[in-house]
C-alpha cells in the first residue's frame, strides 16, 4: 500500500515539475520564443533583410499582454476566450511528456505515441474553435482549412508512428509494437538512430513533411493565409488571447521538433551525469535548430504557398505513401 | 341378371351425367331443364339397382320418392309462376322473387332439396345408393354421379340466382309473402321438409319394408343420433326464427341466449365419444361462433334480413358443430351439406350481383368437392361393412389409417385423394381456392370472420387427418408420400399465392381474405410434414388464426360500418377515430404477423421449427419470405388507419355487442402470446391423438421477469394518466426507477454481461424518460410515445434476464418491431412513415435472418437453452451448428447498423422523437454487440480447437466489417446537415468501434468495446439530449437553420463541448480511454490497417462533431435562433448529468473499467489489469488521472493567466468585414452545409464522386 502511495506520489512530484519547469513549462516557453526568433532572423536573413532581434518574439508576446482585449459581439464569448487557453494548455502538457535523449525520461506511463497522437491536434482544434466561435467568415474559413490540412496530414503521421513502434517492436524481439517513446528511444541507444534505418527514412521524410504541414509554414500556410484569409481564426484576435495563440504557436514548434527527435535522432552525446546532462540538452536543442531549419525555415523561405487542394492532395499522393512504406517495410521485415 | 349388373350401375351413371349436362344446357327453357333433370333421376335409381345391394334398391326407392316430392313441388311452382312472368324462360321469370317472394321460396327450396341442400338433413336416398355402388365396385359410377352431381348444382344456383333472388324492383305495394302459393304446393313442400328432417326414420321404414330391417342406422342420419350442442342450435335456429317473427324485439336477446345455450352445452358436457381432436374443434367453433352471434347483434341491428341472417348463422354454427362432433359418414356429410347450404346463404346475404356471383363459385365448388369426398368416404366405410365389421368412426385417431389399410397402396392414395378433395375446397388450398377471395368481401364481416376463422378450419381438421393417416402408416410404394407432397405442393402454392395476391389488394377485406390463403397455406404447408411436432405447430396456428382472423374481420367491420367503404383507402384515419377498434385492430395485427408478444409469434416458431426438424430448410424460408411480404401489407394496413389524419365528422361509438366481442378476441390474441405454453397445451392432446408416438415441443414459456413487468405496467399507468404530461411522464419514469431498483438488487440474471447490460438499459432509461416529460410537451399524445419507449425498454430488459434462445428472440422483437416502428412514426408526418415503414421492414428482414438463425442453432444443438446450445457447440462438428451462429450474428450486426446494408435503411430514427432517437442510437443498438458477446463468449464457450477458430474467422470478417463501417458511416456524418442525421450517422460510426472492439476477441479488444459501448452510451445520448434541447427551443430540424444558439442556450452548449470532446477523443474525456484501449487491442493484433482506419477515423469524428457546433451554436443568430430559450430543469438535468459522467469516467476511467474488468473474466477471458486511473500495466496502459490532473493544472494556470490580462478591458467590436461597413451581419453566416464545402469537394474528387455535397436530411414535411 504505502508501495502504491510513493509510486503516486514520485509520479505526481515528477509531472508537476515536468509542466512547471522542465520540459515543458518554463523550459518550452523560453525554447519556443527563442526557435520562433532564430526562424525569424536567419529567414530574414536568407531574404536579404536585417531582421529583427532574437528576442523579438517575447517583446511581441509582452505587448499583446498589455493590450486591450478586443471581442465581435457576435462572438461566443466563451469559446472565444476558451480556444486559445485550450490551445496552449494541451501544447504545455504535451511538451511536458515529451522525453529527451539522455536528459530527461519523461513522466511515467505517459509517454506513449497514442497520446501523443490525440494530444498533438490541440492546437489545431483551438483555432478551428477560435474561427468558428468568432463568428467571422474568415474565421469560418481558416476552420474549414485547418480541418482540410488535418485530414491530410494525420494520415502519414499516424502512419511513421506505427512504422517506428512496428519496427521498435518486430526488432526488439517481443514480437508486437512498442508505442512507449522512451522503449523507442531505448531501442535506438542500443542499435542505432532510426534517422539511419534505410526502411525508416521514408517515415523519418514523412514527419519531416509533416512538420511544416502541422506548423502551416511555407507550402502549407493554408489556414491562416494572411494574403488570402486574412489570417483566418486568429482575425478577430488581439491582446492577451492573441499572444496565448501565439505561445501556443511556439510551444506546438517545439513540441513537434522534440517530437520528431525523439522519433528518429534522440541518442545523445554523452553519458549522462557530470555535466553530460547539460551537455545532451545542448545537443538536443542544437538538433531542434537543425531540423527547424531545415522544415521550417529553410522551407519557407524556399517556398511559396500552395492552394487548399494542392496542400491536401500533396500528403495524400506524396507523404502518406513515403510513411506508409515505411510501414508496410517495417511490417514484412519483423 | 348378375353379369348385367355392372352394365346397369355404368349406363345409369352415364344417363344421370349426360342429362344433368343437357339440363345445364337447357337453361332457356325451364321446362326442358326440368324435364332432363327429371330423366337423370331414372339414372340415379338404376345405378342403386344396379349395384346389386339391398342397400342400392332402398336407396332407388328413397330416391325417387324424394325427388318426385320436390319436383312436383319444383314444377308446381315454376307452373305458376311461369303463367305470371309470361314464359319459362330464365330470361321471362327473372326477378320473380320480389314479385312472389313465396312462391320462389319453395321453389328454392325443391330446387336445393333436389341436389340434397337443405336446412334439414340432405334427401337419403343418395347416400344408400352411392354406397351401394361402391360396394358393388362402382367407385366409377359413383364418382360420375359426383360430376352430375355439379352440372346439377350449377344450373340449379344459376336459377335460384335469376328467379329467388336477384333484387328487381320492389313494386308497390309489397305483395303479401305466401300470395298466389297454392294450398297443394304449400302443404306438399312442408311434407318433404318433414320428410327430411326425419330422414332417418323414413329410410328406416322403407328398408324395413323393402329388405328387413338391418343395420340401417350407420348411414343415416337421424336427428337423435346428434350431441345436445348441435340439437340446441339446429332447433334454436328454427325455434328463433319463428319466435322473432312476434317479437322481433326480443332477437338480439334470444340470439344471445341461444349462443350461450350452445357453448354452454359444449362446456357443460363435452361429447364423450370424440377424441381430443374433435374437442378441440367443437370448443373453437362453439367459442367462435358464439363470439360472432354477440357481435352480429350490434352489426346486424336494423339490417335487411335479419331473421334470416340469424337462421342461417345458428344453422351454420350447429353444423360447424356437428361436423366435429359427427362419428358416422352420413352424419359427418348430412352435416357438411348443411354447412355448405348455410354458409353459402349467408355469402349471399345481401344479394348484389357481386354476392351472387360469389355464391354461385362457392356453392358449386363446395357441392362438388363434398361430392367427391362423400364418394370417398363411402369407399372406406364400404370396406368396413362389406368386412362384416362395426361401422369404424373414420374420424376418430387411427379410423382413416384403418379403413385405408384395406385397399392396395395406389387405391387408398387414390381414396384419400378423393377425401381430400372436399376438404381442400374448404379449406381454400390452391387450385381449389378460388372461391375465398370472392366470398369474402362480399359476405357481411360477421360473417367473413367465422368463413376464415373456422369454416376454412374444418378444411385444415380433414386435412389434417387424411396427412395424419398416411404420415403415421406410410404406404408400400410411396403413393401415401405422393399425396403428402401433393398436398405440400398445393400448400405452397396457395401461400405464395396468398401473399402475393394480398400485397396488391385495395380492398381490407380482399387482403384479408389472401391473407387467409397465405396462413392456410402456411399451416397446410406444415401440416404435410406429418410428424407431431408439425401437427401440434400447425393446429396452434389454427387456434391463433381463428382468433386473430376473426378479431381483424370482425374489426375491419366496425370500421367499414363507420367508413361506409371497404377501400382501404377509405379507412384513412379511422384507427384513431375510432380507438377501441383501431387497438383491438392493431393487436390482431401484430399477431397475424408473428411479432411477439402476441400468439402468433408462437405457433410460427412452431411450425419453422418443425420444418427445420423434417429437414425442410427451404420450407422455413418460405414461411420466413412469406412473413416479410406479409408485413409490407399488414404494415399497410396500420399506416392508413393509425397514422394517415382522419378527415370526417366525429363517429358514433360502436355497439357494445361488437366492442364486447372484438375485445374479448384481442383478449384471447394476448393470452395466447403472454401463456403461450399453456395456450400450446391446448392442442397437444389432439396433436398426440392423430400422432401417438408424440414428440417432444421446444419449451416456448416466457418467463417475464418483473424488472421487464413493471415498465409494462408504468406504460399501462402513462395511457391511464394520458391528461396530465407531468402525472405522465413521472410515473413512465417511476416504473423505471422501481424495475432499475430490481435490477441492482435481483438476483434473475443469467450472466453477468446480462446484468450489467440491464443496468444500463435501465439506468439510461430513466433519464430519458424524465428528459422526455420535459420534451414531449410540445409533441403531441406523449403517452402514446411513453408507452411505447417503455415497452421497447421492457423488451430490452427481457432480453437480459433470458437464457434460452426463443425468449431471447421473443424479447428482441419486442425491443425492435412494433414498439420502435411506433416510437419512429409517432410525430405521423409522411417522412416518419415512410422512414417507420424502412425500418420496419428492414428490421422484419434482419430480425429473420436471427431468427433462422436461432431455429438453425436450436435444431443443430437439439435445444433452445443457453445451456443445450453450449453443450451443443462443445461437442458437435462445427459444420453443425456454425450456419446457425453465423445467422444470429449476421442479424447481430444488422441491429447494429453494420454494413454492406444500406444503413440509412437499417435505423432511421431521425423522424422519432428526440429522446427516443438518443435512447436507440445510445443503447437499443448496443444489443447488437451484446448479442454478438452473447454467441462468441456464452453460448459457444464451450468451443475449443477448430470450432475457435472458425468462430475467430467469423468474428474477424466482423471486425473488419466493423472497421469499414467506421469510415463510412462517419464520411457520411460529415455530409448531413440535418441534426439527428448527422449524429445518427455518427452513431453507426461509433458503433463500428464498439463492433470492432468486441470482434477481435482478444481480452484487451472486448474490454474496450465494451468502454466504447458505455462511453459512447452517455456522449451520445447527451449529444441527442442536447440536439433536442435545440429543437425543442428552436424548431429546427437542420443544422443550416440554426446558428448563434450558444450564446441563447449557454449550459446546453458547454453540455454539447463534453460530447464533442468525449466523441473526438479529447482528454480528459471519456471516449478517450475507450478508443486508446481499442487502438492498442488492434495493435496488439497487429491489424495496423485497421488501427489506421480507426484511428484515422476519429479526426472524422471531429470534424463532424466541430461542423455541428459550429453550425448550431457559432456564428450570427437565425430567426429560428432568435426566439429560442434555455431549456427546462427536466430537461437540463439529465444532459447536465450525462455532461458531468462524461468528464468523471473520462478521469477516472476505472468507474467503467472495473467492473468491465470483471465482465470480460466473466466471459472466461484473462482480463487486463485495471485501477481507478484506468488500464495500469501493459498494453492500453494510461494514467488517465494523472493526464487529467496535469490538463486541469496547466489548464486553470493558463486561464487564470489570460483571464486576469483580459479582465482589464475588453471592448465589443463588430466582425471585420474588410472595412465594408453596410454588410448586413446576418449574411455572414457561414453555415453547417457550407463549412466544409472545400474539403468534401476534395474527397468527392477522390471518391469519383460517390460522397458529393448534399444538403442532406433535416427536411421539415
Amino acid at each position: 500500500m504505502t508501495n502504491v502511495l510513493t509510486g503516486i506520489l514520485t509520479n505526481s512530484l515528477q509531472a508537476v515539475f515536468a509542466m512547471l519547469i522542465f520540459p515543458g513549462g518554463l523550459f518550452v516557453l523560453a525554447l519556443g520564443l527563442f526557435l520562433k526568433g532564430v526562424d525569424r532572423k536567419v529567414l530574414a536573413r536568407l531574404q536579404r533583410r536585417v531582421g529583427p532581434p532574437l528576442y523579438q518574439p517575447v517583446l511581441d508576446i509582452l505587448k499583446l499582454a498589455t493590450k486591450e482585449t478586443l471581442i465581435p459581439d457576435t462572438a461566443n464569448e466563451g469559446a472565444f476566450q476558451l480556444a486559445p487557453v485550450l490551445g496552449l494548455t494541451g501544447m504545455l502538457v504535451t511538451a511536458a511528456l515529451l522525453p529527451i535523449g539522455g536528459v530527461w525520461n519523461g513522466v511515467t506511463g505517459l509517454g506513449d505515441l497514442l497520446i501523443l497522437l490525440y494530444l498533438l491536434p490541440i492546437p489545431a482544434m483551438g483555432l478551428m474553435l477560435a474561427g468558428g466561435s468568432s463568428s467571422s467568415p474568415y474565421g469560418a474559413l481558416g476552420f474549414s482549412r485547418e480541418m482540410c490540412m488535418m485530414f491530410a496530414y494525420e494520415m502519414p503521421l499516424i502512419a511513421s508512428f506505427l512504422a517506428v513502434a512496428v519496427r521498435v517492436g518486430g526488432a526488439g524481439g517481443s514480437g508486437g509494437s512498442l508505442l512507449s517513446l522512451p522503449a523507442i528511444m531505448d531501442y535506438q541507444y542500443l542499435h542505432g538512430p532510426l534517422l539511419f534505418d534505410p526502411v525508416m527514412l521514408p517515415a523519418a521524410l514523412a514527419l519531416l513533411l509533416f512538420i511544416p504541414g502541422t506548423m502551416g509554414s511555407g507550402l502549407f500556410d493554408i489556414p491562416e493565409a494572411e494574403p488570402e484569409v486574412i489570417e483566418g481564426p486568429l482575425l478577430e484576435y488581439s491582446g492577451p488571447l492573441l499572444a496565448a495563440f501565439h505561445l501556443m504557436s511556439a510551444v506546438k514548434l517545439v513540441v513537434v521538433l522534440e517530437l520528431a527527435v525523439a522519433l528518429f535522432f534522440p541518442n545523445p552525446l554523452v553519458a549522462t551525469g557530470d555535466g553530460g546532462v547539460m551537455v545532451n540538452l545542448l545537443w538536443h536543442i542544437c538538433k531542434c535548430l537543425v531540423l527547424l531549419m531545415v522544415s521550417v525555415t529553410c522551407f519557407r523561405a524556399a517556398t511559396g504557398r500552395l492552394r487548399l487542394d494542392q496542400g491536401f492532395s500533396f500528403f495524400v499522393k506524396y507523404t502518406s505513401p513515403l510513411a506508409l512504406a515505411s510501414l508496410g517495410l517495417a511490417f514484412l521485415l519483423r | 341378371m348378375q353379369t348385367y349388373a355392372p352394365f346397369a350401375m355404368y349406363v345409369g351413371a352415364m344417363i344421370a351425367l349426360v342429362s344433368e349436362v343437357l339440363a345445364f344446357r337447357s337453361l332457356k327453357d325451364l321446362k326442358r331443364l326440368m324435364a332432363y333433370s327429371a330423366f337423370a333421376q331414372l339414372g340415379y335409381a338404376l345405378v342403386g339397382l344396379g349395384s346389386g345391394e339391398t342397400g342400392g334398391v332402398v336407396g332407388a326407392a328413397l330416391q325417387l320418392l324424394y325427388q318426385a316430392a320436390a319436383r312436383t313441388v319444383w314444377f308446381l311452382c315454376l307452373r305458376r309462376l311461369a303463367t305470371e312472368q309470361g314464359g319459362f324462360s330464365l330470361q321471362a321469370l327473372a326477378g320473380a322473387g320480389a314479385r312472389r317472394p313465396g312462391l320462389t321460396l319453395l321453389l328454392g327450396f325443391s330446387m336445393f332439396t333436389a341436389i340434397g341442400l337443405t336446412p334439414f338433413t340432405a334427401p337419403p336416398g343418395k347416400e344408400f345408393l352411392l354406397l351401394a355402388a361402391v360396394q358393388g365396385g362402382g367407385i366409377w359410377a359413383a364418382l360420375a354421379l359426383a360430376a352430375a352431381g355439379i352440372f346439377a348444382a350449377l344450373y340449379t344456383v344459376r336459377v335460384i340466382h335469376e328467379v329467388c333472388l336477384k333484387t328487381g324492383e320492389m313494386p308497390e305495394p309489397k305483395p303479401a309473402y305466401f300470395a298466389g302459393v297454392g294450398a297443394g304446393s304449400l302443404m306438399l313442400a312442408g311434407a318433404l321438409a318433414l320428410a327430411c328432417l326425419f330422414s332417418g326414420t323414413l329410410a328406416e321404414s322403407v328398408h324395413g319394408w323393402l329388405a328387413g330391417p338391418v343395420e340401417t342406422a350407420g348411414h343415416t342420419a337421424g336427428l337423435g343420433a346428434w350431441p345436445l350442442p348441435v340439437v340446441i342450435a339446429f332447433l334454436g335456429a328454427f325455434a328463433m326464427f319463428a319466435m322473432v317473427r312476434f317479437a322481433p324485439k326480443l332477437r338480439g336477446l334470444a340470439a344471445l341466449a341461444l349462443a350461450a345455450a350452445t357453448l354452454g352445452a359444449v362446456l357443460a358436457a363435452p361429447v364423450p365419444a370424440i377424441d381430443p381432436l374433435r374437442q378441440l374443434f367443437t370448443l373453437l367453433f362453439a367459442l367462435g361462433g358464439g363470439l360472432v352471434v354477440v357481435y352480429s347483434i350490434g352489426y346486424m341491428e336494423g339490417h335487411e334480413g335479419e331473421d334470416r341472417y340469424y337462421f342461417f348463422l345458428f344453422l351454420l354454427l350447429a353444423s360447424l358443430l356437428g361436423l366435429a362432433s359427427a362419428t358416422e359418414v352420413a352424419a359427418f356429410y348430412s352435416s357438411f351439406e348443411i354447412m355448405t347450404f348455410s354458409s353459402y346463404m349467408l355469402v349471399v346475404h345481401k344479394r348484389t350481383d357481386e354476392a351472387l356471383a360469389a355464391g354461385a363459385k362457392y356453392l358449386v365448388m363446395c357441392v362438388g368437392g363434398a361430392g367427391v369426398m362423400q364418394v370417398g368416404l363411402l369407399a372406406l366405410v364400404a370396406t368396413g361393412a362389406s368386412s362384416g365389421l362395426a361401422p369404424v368412426d373414420l374420424f376418430a385417431p387411427g379410423g382413416l389409417a384403418g379403413a385405408l389399410a384395406a385397399f392396395s397402396p395406389a387405391a387408398s392414395a387414390g381414396v384419400a385423394l378423393l377425401v381430400l378433395a372436399g376438404f381442400a375446397v374448404k379449406a381454400g388450398l390452391f387450385p381449389l381456392h378460388s372461391w375465398l377471395p370472392a366470398a369474402h368481401p362480399v359476405a357481411p364481416s360477421s360473417i367473413s370472420a367465422p368463413l376464415s376463422g373456422l369454416l376454412t378450419k374444418v378444411g385444415v381438421f380433414g386435412v389434417a387427418l387424411v396427412v395424419s393417416a398416411l404420415a403415421s402408416a406410410p404406404l408400400e410404394g410411396g403413393y401415401g408420400q405422393w399425396v403428402l407432397w401433393l398436398v405440400t405442393a398445393m400448400a405452397a402454392a396457395t401461400f405464395i399465392l396468398g401473399e402475393v395476391m394480398a400485397l396488391v389488394q385495395q380492398d381490407i377485406k380482399r387482403m384479408l381474405a389472401y391473407s387467409t390463403l397465405a396462413q392456410i397455406g402456411e399451416i397446410g404447408l406444415v401440416l404435410s410434414l406429418g410428424t407431431f411436432a408439425a401437427t401440434a405447430g400447425a393446429l396452434t396456428h389454427v387456434l391463433n388464426h381463428a382468433v386473430m382472423k376473426d378479431l381483424l374481420f370482425l374489426a375491419a367491420g366496425g370500421l367499414i360500418l363507420r367508413a361506409g367503404s371497404q377501400r382501404l383507402g377509405d379507412l384513412a384515419g379511422l384507427g384513431k377515430a375510432m380507438p377501441f377498434t383501431g387497438a383491438c385492430m392493431a393487436v390482431g395485427l401484430v399477431s397475424i404477423m408473428g411479432l411477439p408478444p402476441m400468439g402468433g409469434f408462437f405457433s410460427k416458431f412452431l411450425m419453422l421449427k418443425a420444418a427445420l426438424d423434417a429437414g425442410q430448410i427451404w420450407m422455413a424460408a418460405l414461411i420466413l419470405v412469406g412473413g416479410l411480404m406479409g408485413c409490407i401489407y399488414y404494415g399497410r394496413i396500420i399506416k392508413v388507419l393509425f397514422f394517415s389524419p382522419y378527415k370526417g365528422a366525429a363517429l358514433a361509438p360502436l355497439p357494445l355487442t361488437m366492442n364486447l366481442a372484438m375485445g374479448t378476441l384481442a383478449a384471447l390474441a394476448l393470452c395466447s402470446g403472454v401463456f403461450s405454453s399453456q395456450w400450446v397445451a391446448l392442442v397437444l392432446p389432439a396433436a398426440s391423438a392423430l400422432f401417438p408416438a408424440g414428440g417432444s415441443l421446444p419449451d416456448i414459456a416466457i418467463h417475464w421477469p418483473l424488472a421487464a413487468v413493471i415498465p409494462l405496467l408504468g406504460a399501462v399507468l402513462a395511457i391511464m394518466l394520458r391528461k396530465n404530461l407531468k402525472l405522465c411522464g413521472a410515473a413512465a419514469t417511476l416504473s423505471l426507477v422501481l424495475a432499475l431498483g430490481w435490477a441492482i438488487a435481483g438476483t434473475g440474471f443469467p450472466t453477468e454481461l446480462q446484468r450489467y447490460f440491464a443496468l444500463l438499459v435501465l439506468a439510461l432509461g430513466v433519464l430519458n424518460l424524465a428528459y422526455s416529460t420535459g420534451y414531449m410537451s410540445h409533441s403531441h399524445s406523449p403517452w402514446r410515445f411513453f408507452a411505447v419507449f417503455l415497452t421497447m425498454i421492457s423488451g430490452l430488459v427481457g432480453m437480459t434476464t433470458v437464457s434460452s434462445l426463443v425468449a431471447f428472440f421473443c424479447f428482441w422483437e419486442i425491443m425492435s418491431s412494433w414498439p420502435l416502428f411506433f416510437a419512429i412514426i409517432h410525430e405521423e408526418t409522411p417522412s416518419a412513415l415512410k422512414e417507420g415503414t424502412k425500418y420496419f421492414l428492414f428490421n422484419i428482414a434482419g430480425a429473420s435472418l436471427l431468427f433462422l438463425g436461432v431455429l438453425l442453432l436450436g435444431h443443430a444443438c437439439g435445444g433452445y437453452g443457453f445451456a443445450d446450445v453450449t453443450k451443443g457447440v462443445g461437442s458437435l462438428p462445427v459444420a453443425v451448428w456454425l450456419p446457425g451462429i453465423c445467422l444470429m450474428g449476421v442479424g447481430m450486426l444488422m441491429k447494429a447498423a453494420m454494413l454492406p446494408v444500406r444503413i440509412d435503411w437499417q435505423m432511421h430514427p431521425a423522424t422519432a422523437p428526440t429522446p427516443v432517437s438518443g435512447y436507440i442510437s445510445a443503447m437499443l443498438l448496443k444489443s447488437g454487440p451484446f448479442g454478438i458477446l452473447l454467441l462468441r463468449f456464452v453460448l459457444a464457450s464451450g468451443a475449443s480447437g477448430d470450432a475457435a477458430q472458425a468462430l475467430d474467422t467469423a468474428m474477424y470478417v466482423g471486425a473488419w466489417i466493423g472497421g469499414v463501417t467506421i469510415l463510412y458511416a462517419g464520411i457520411q456524418a460529415l455530409l448531413q446537415t440535418g441534426i439527428k442525421e448527422m449524429l445518427i450517422y455518427s452513431t453507426v460510426s461509433q458503433l463500428g468501434y464498439v463492433v470492432l472492439g468486441i470482434c477481435l476477441g482478444t481480452s484487451l479488444g472486448v474490454a474496450g468495446g465494451l468502454l466504447h459501448l458505455f462511453n459512447h452510451m452517455l456522449f451520445k445520448d447527451l449529444a441527442f439530449l442536447c440536439a433536442g434541447a435545440l429543437m425543442f427551443a428552436s424548431h429546427a430540424h437542420n443544422l443550416e437553420e440554426l446558428g448563434g444558439m450558444g450564446r441563447k442556450m449557454p449550459v446546453t452548449f458547454l453540455c454539447f463541448s463534453a460530447a464533442l470532446f468525449s466523441a473526438a477523443g479529447m482528454p480528459p474525456f471519456n471516449g478517450f480511454t475507450s478508443k486508446l484501449v481499442i487502438y492498442y487491442a488492434l495493435i496488439e493484433r497487429g491489424e495496423l490497417l485497421l488501427a489506421i482506419i480507426a484511428i484515422l477515423s476519429s479526426v472524422i469524428t471531429l470534424a463532424y462533431f466541430l461542423k455541428f457546433m459550429h453550425g448550431a451554436f457559432f456564428g450570427q443568430l437565425t430567426p429560428a435562433a432568435e426566439r429560442a430559450s434555455e431549456v427546462g430543469l427536466a430537461m437540463r438535468l439529465p444532459i447536465m448529468l450525462l455532461a458531468g459522467l462524461c468528464l468523471l469516467t473520462g478521469v477516472f476511467p476505472g468507474l467503467a473499467l472495473i467492473p468491465i474488468a470483471g465482465l470480460v473474466q466473466s466471459l472466461g477471458l484473462t482480463p487486463p489489469q485495471v485501477g481507478l486511473s484506468g488500464i495500469i500495466s501493459g498494453y492500453g496502459a494510461c494514467n488517465m488521472a494523472l493526464l487529467s490532473f496535469m490538463l486541469f493544472a496547466v489548464g486553470g494556470g493558463v486561464w487564470l493567466a489570460v483571464s486576469r490580462l483580459t479582465a482589464r478591458g475588453v471592448r465589443r467590436t463588430a466582425i471585420h468585414t474588410c472595412g465594408e461597413t453596410s454588410v448586413d451581419q446576418r449574411l455572414t453566416r457561414i453555415s453547417a452545409g457550407d463549412l466544409y464545402a472545400a474539403p468534401i469537394k476534395l474527397l468527392a474528387g477522390m471518391s469519383k464522386g460517390y460522397f458529393s455535397l448534399k444538403r442532406l436530411g433535416g427536411q421539415h414535411d
